[in-house]
């Protein structure tokens, strides 16, 4: 019943994209709401048989072959439960408010007609980040890493302009050279040496190879992730309609890099030391770019995508400190990898808000530049509490979900008597926060605080629910997610 | 049963803070609810109080005597504050304010009766968001930039240390169920950073919540933001700084005297707030100085403590530390209460606002007696408590000690001299006053309870005597065997009481002198301080400059000639980003570009031509799948 219910999760997205791209207008509306919802019910379900009868790890293989071993499968178990309902959940709510985000009443980007073409895209993408999640097999895996890539090119060239076509084309192409060179490593060694596709046989990988394949994988994750030194796609494909924003940055694309290393790293067993120093160094490096580049931004939704940086560097700062954990110094230390997903599940909601409220600038103000947004707390009260709470939550303030996430990951401070190299992405992290919290306080004071510029500015029920509903969501997010956090752990031996 | 009341108290607090969204100011009925319940959860405290409370958060609790105490003055405030909000007239965003409000007090109690240094970080952090919240709401003139200094600085230097302290101990103790003070300290051995270090980390973190110097830039700008009567759940942030300290100094963590002469100097260099505040005439900026420096003297007295400890006069600046902090949040909130009342006209508190309105008035009484407490006149507040924290470092041979004490004792002149001199302005400038109608009864009975608490534990110390030395018990060292002992036990203490009333002798006659002629005399010391305050800007700006000259032209596209017209970092919001992986994957990014352009000029559908490919790959991955 559960396999049927996470199958059923990706697929009728995966179909009711394909049945979208005949479809526009009205009957669009219903057929992409409707697979979304599918997808969220079944997500839902999933969830609750799976907390109900309190299993550890399912694993259900549907094609096997002599020579391959495993081809298709699932992996049902705590952080796919987690990260799949946190994608349903999201994806669901950014896409109810891209009904309303993609009518002819948004003033920054008139919609309507040909807006059915953007949900086939998202709805696919959604259909595909689930799929990914659910993977049991590297074959699965990469089908489904293309996949959303091509979903990707597909939402952020929506508007076709020059801009978007160009963005489009960098956000297909960055990921895809690192799925070549991660996945099909993987794919090559499990067909030559293994003779299994299953993550399961990741542990069985020969110890001089393991290290070089985790690094292939590794590539793999921070092109998706947009880690250094492939970030810029990402503040690039903020051309995207917002939406699409919201669910690249909050919930699928980026998040997936940093989903796929967690996941290898369950499986893969031990590693040497000298990979925790790579790892450490690149994401310092990759934090020190947002770092950089927060105070100088005006436009809200990239000042927002140079977070989802550093974001995705954080939670990579947490898969670092995992690595110790599969290294002789610290055997079986799997916060970092707890942090990293619990990161990931407090962000989704955060960013989302942040993007859905940067849309709403779009949609009532038909701005994104900051300097031009003043007063939202008398025009759009809703929106100027949405976007202070969405700032002071990127900047890891608490009652924010995202604040316990981060005091989690700095719990893994303690592996400074294992390494002094520790203390570098924590103090990187730490900084980020302060930068932000920095910047953002600025904009906040001045965009919701400040004198408005404009008397009246319309907005819309769906809008403001889903604007409330994230808020929520941001606030309670790190509550319902600990008890499935606390269940992940490494599966590959340990060392 | 009584970790059930700290539970209730707790949760009255949050729904005072739900039910401030939708009601406003109507939500301090809950609040007042709960202050009976933080008294019982107090005075159960003093027993000690242990367990886990809050369902799901799970918060190990661990009240002793010391935190107890500071449970008592933290339910009394709330109490008072309570019951003067629900009369108090807002001029900012009154539903936020009450939100905030009551989730700032809800976070200062947990603060105060959790042992777990996560839950204790937590609370840390809740409380300094709410407060700025508090600030930010109030939306007067100024406060935007307030709230701004103050989060960052808070964040910077108060939360980030203690996160780093979590991290820490959860190495040294392996379990963050079991991170508690007593883990910390029976893990001590397991530290992998010297326990100076998290000393260090946990002082920071004091001094930026005690608003003490180097981080009481804060203070004077917030104050002057708040309203007036908000202005005690700051007072309660500043004992929770001095109680965090006292804390982990005194009871976790090894203390040597290197951090008692640190924390001494620094609370002497706080002191000299005092001198800032004696040439204020606007009142709240004014009593914002007088606070920062109050928090100075408790330092300076805590920091003693750690120096002389073990001894009977470490014992007695212990006490006069511990005093002194409850006292000062008494006389200092009466003190906002009675400036409330001004606002409360819709008037700015100034020297000659107080005559218009006030003059006669009962609250100026009420007052006049917060002010000479807060002045150390015999035998109100800070008399009794200077008297303690000048007895302990005079009756030592430390040189360092003294001259820190003749330093204190020398800036001890001007709180009086700062009042005459109000008083003497007020006679020669401002006008008489005018009819007005009454201030509210309930923001004349609060500043009078609050006011009068203030005279009375001062007056008969041996109120608080018992729950003091108690509180310090477990410590082990030397106790008073009465109020007389501890008062007169030491020669020194006559000489302290001498000193303290030739104090309030100068202070009357320097009160009396023109403010021009004492500026000028004081000049020296204000130089140094505009000194300081240059030096923080200079490297302010050196960062900055550093950031627009060599940073940006590497994240932005600017032209060199066009650099030195930027002076700020708003001047650079324009010019486009540079992608520094751009570069590296030009080469292909074009390679693709160009096969796109192709497509186009053969009028190919790209959508199609894209699609059909990820189809024909995804089919070609599924017929290996079937055929292996």
């Amino acid at each position: 019943m559960i396999g049927l219910l996470a199958t059923l999760t990706f697929t009728v997205p995966l179909i009711g994209g394909l049945i979208l791209f005949k479809l526009d207008e009205r009957k669009a509306d219903v057929v992409m709401l409707t697979s979304l919802l599918i997808a969220l019910i079944t997500q839902l379900g999933v969830a609750f048989l799976y907390l109900a009868n309190h299993e550890e790890l399912i694993h259900i293989a549907y094609f096997r072959s002599s020579q391959f071993g495993e081809v298709y499968g699932l992996i049902i178990d705590p952080m796919s439960v987690l990260i799949g309902t946190v994608v349903a959940v999201a994806g669901f709510i950014f896409m109810l408010y891209g009904v309303e985000y993609m009518s002819e009443r948004n003033v920054g980007h008139p919609g309507g007609k040909g807006r059915g073409l953007f949900y086939a895209w998202m709805t696919l993408f959604e259909g595909a980040t689930l799929g990914f999640i659910y993977s049991s097999t590297f074959l699965g895996l990469l089908i489904f890493f293309e996949l959303m890539g091509l979903a990707c090119w597909g939402v952020v060239s929506y508007y076709n302009t020059k801009e978007a076509r160009r963005a489009g084309f960098k956000a297909f192409i960055i990921p895809n050279v690192g799925a070549m060179i991660g996945f099909y490593s993987a794919i090559y060694i499990g067909l030559t040496q293994l003779h299994d596709l299953s993550l399961f046989s990741l542990s069985q990988v020969s110890p001089e190879v393991k290290p070089w394949l985790f690094i292939a994988l590794l590539i793999a994750g921070y092109t998706k992730s947009a880690q250094f030194p492939t970030y810029s796609w990402i503040p690039d494909a903020m051309e995207a309609p917002t939406p699409a924003s919201a669910f690249l940055h909050g919930a699928a694309m980026v998040e997936m890099g940093v989903y796929l290393v967690a996941r290898v790293l369950q499986f893969i067993g031990s590693l040497p030391v000298w990979v925790f120093y790579f790892m450490a160094v690149m994401v310092s490096l990759t934090l020190l770019i947002p770092i950089l580049n927060y105070p100088v931004q005006k436009d809200a939704k990239r000042l927002l995508a140079y977070s989802t940086v550093a974001e995705a560097g954080i939670m990579f700062s947490g898969l670092t400190y995992a690595v110790l954990g599969l290294t002789g110094k610290a055997p079986g230390f799997d916060i970092g990898l707890k942090a990293a997903m619990f990161q990931l599940t407090t962000h989704a909601f955060v960013k989302g808000l942040a993007f859905l409220t940067a849309g709403t600038f779009t949609y009532s103000l038909g701005t994104l530049d900051l300097r031009r947004i003043s007063g939202l707390r008398e025009i759009l009260p809703v929106n100027g509490l949405a976007w202070t709470v969405a700032l002071l939550g990127l900047a890891g303030l608490p009652p924010m979900g995202i604040a316990f996430s981060k005091a989690e990951l700095v719990t893994n401070l303690s592996l400074i008597k294992v390494s002094p190299l520790a203390w570098l992405p924590i103090l990187m992290v730490l900084t980020d926060s302060v930068v932000f919290l920095w910047v953002g306080l600025k904009w906040i004071t001045r965009n919701v605080f400040g004198r408005p510029n404009v008397e009246k500015a319309s907005t819309h029920p769906i809008i403001t629910t889903s604007l409330v509903a994230l808020i929520v969501l941001t606030l309670v997010s790190a509550y319902l997610a600990y008890p499935l956090v606390e269940e992940i752990a490494f599966y590959g031996v340990i060392p | 049963m009584s970790l059930y009341v700290l539970e209730l108290a707790l949760g009255l607090l949050f729904t005072a803070s739900l039910l401030g969204l939708a009601v406003g100011r109507r939500a301090y009925y809950v609040t007042l609810a709960s202050s009976i319940a933080l008294f019982a959860s107090a005075v159960e405290g003093l027993n000690g109080l242990s367990g886990e409370i809050i369902p799901f958060l799970p918060t190990s609790v661990m009240v002793d005597s010391l935190s107890a105490l500071f449970l008592l003055a933290v339910a009394f405030l709330t109490f008072a504050l309570s019951l003067y909000l629900l009369s108090y007239e807002v001029r900012g965003n009154g539903r936020f304010l009450a939100m905030a409000t009551n989730m700032a007090l809800f976070s200062a109690v947990l603060f105060l009766v959790t042992d777990n240094i996560e839950r204790l970080t937590l609370a840390y952090e809740l409380f300094a968001v709410f407060t700025g919240v508090m600030v930010l709401t109030s939306e007067t003139r100024g406060s935007r930039k307030a709230t701004w200094r103050y989060l960052v600085i808070t964040q910077v230097f108060g939360i980030i240390p203690l996160l780093i302290v979590t991290g820490i101990t959860y190495g040294a103790v392996g379990d963050l169920h079991h991170l508690t003070f007593e883990g910390l300290r029976e893990n001590l051995k397991n530290l992998a950073v010297s326990p100076d270090f998290l000393l260090s980390l946990f002082l920071l973190a004091s001094l930026v919540r005690s608003g003490a110097f180097p981080f009481h830039v804060w203070v004077p700008r917030v104050y002057r933001s708040l309203p007036s009567p908000f202005v005690p759940v700051f007072l309660i942030g500043e004992s929770l700084g001095v109680y965090l300290l006292l804390r982990v100094s005194h009871f976790v963590l090894p203390a040597g005297k290197s951090l008692g002469y640190t924390v001494a100097f620094l609370g002497t260099i706080t002191a000299f707030a005092t001198l800032y505040s004696f040439r204020e005439i606007r009142l709240k900026r004014k009593f914002a100085y007088h606070s920062v420096m109050d928090v100075g003297i408790a330092y300076f007295a805590l920091g003693s403590s750690l120096v002389l400890q073990g001894t009977f006069l470490g014992t007695v600046a212990l006490l006069g530390a511990l005093l002194h902090v409850l006292y000062q949040m008494l006389y200092k909130s009466s003190l906002f209460f009675g400036l409330g009342a001004i606002e409360h006209y819709g008037e700015e508190p100034n020297i000659c606002s107080m005559r218009k309105l006030l003059k006669g008035h009962v609250i100026a009484l009420l007052m006049t007696l917060s002010v000479f407490s807060m002045a150390g006149i015999p035998p109100l507040s800070a008399f009794v408590s200077k008297w303690l924290i000048y007895t302990a470092p005079m009756g030592s041979v430390d040189v360092l000690l003294w001259l820190m004490v003749v330093t204190i004792a020398f800036l001890g002149v001007f709180p009086l001299a700062s009042i005459i001199q109000v008083r003497r302005i007020n006679r020669l400038i401002c006008k008489r006053e005018v009819e007005r109608e009454d201030v509210p009864f309930t923001i004349r009975t609060v500043t009078g309870i609050v006011s009068l608490a203030s005279f009375i534990v001062a007056v008969f110390p041996f109120i608080l005597l018992p729950w003091l030395v108690k509180a310090i018990e477990i410590l082990g060292y030397p106790l008073p065997e009465s109020p007389v002992h501890l008062f007169f036990g030491v020669f020194s203490s006559f000489v302290a009481l001498a000193v303290l009333i030739i104090s309030s002798y100068v202070g009357w006659k320097i009160g009396k002198m023109p403010t021009e002629r004492v500026s000028e005399l004081l000049l020296i010391f204000y130089n140094i301080g505009d000194i300081l305050r240059f030096t923080s800007d200079y490297f302010l700006l050196l960062g900055k400059r550093f950031y627009i000259n060599q940073v940006l032209p590497i994240i932005k596209v600017v032209p060199r000639h066009e650099l030195p017209l930027i002076k700020d970092y708003d001047d650079a919001l324009d010019y486009p980003v540079r992608h520094l992986d751009e570069a590296m994957f030009m080469p292909l990014i074009k390679a693709f570009q160009k096969i796109a352009e192709w497509g186009r000029s053969r009028n190919l559908d790209m959508n199609a031509l894209i699609g059909g490919f990820a189809i024909a790959m995804a089919v070609l991955i599924v017929l290996l799948g079937v055929f292996a």
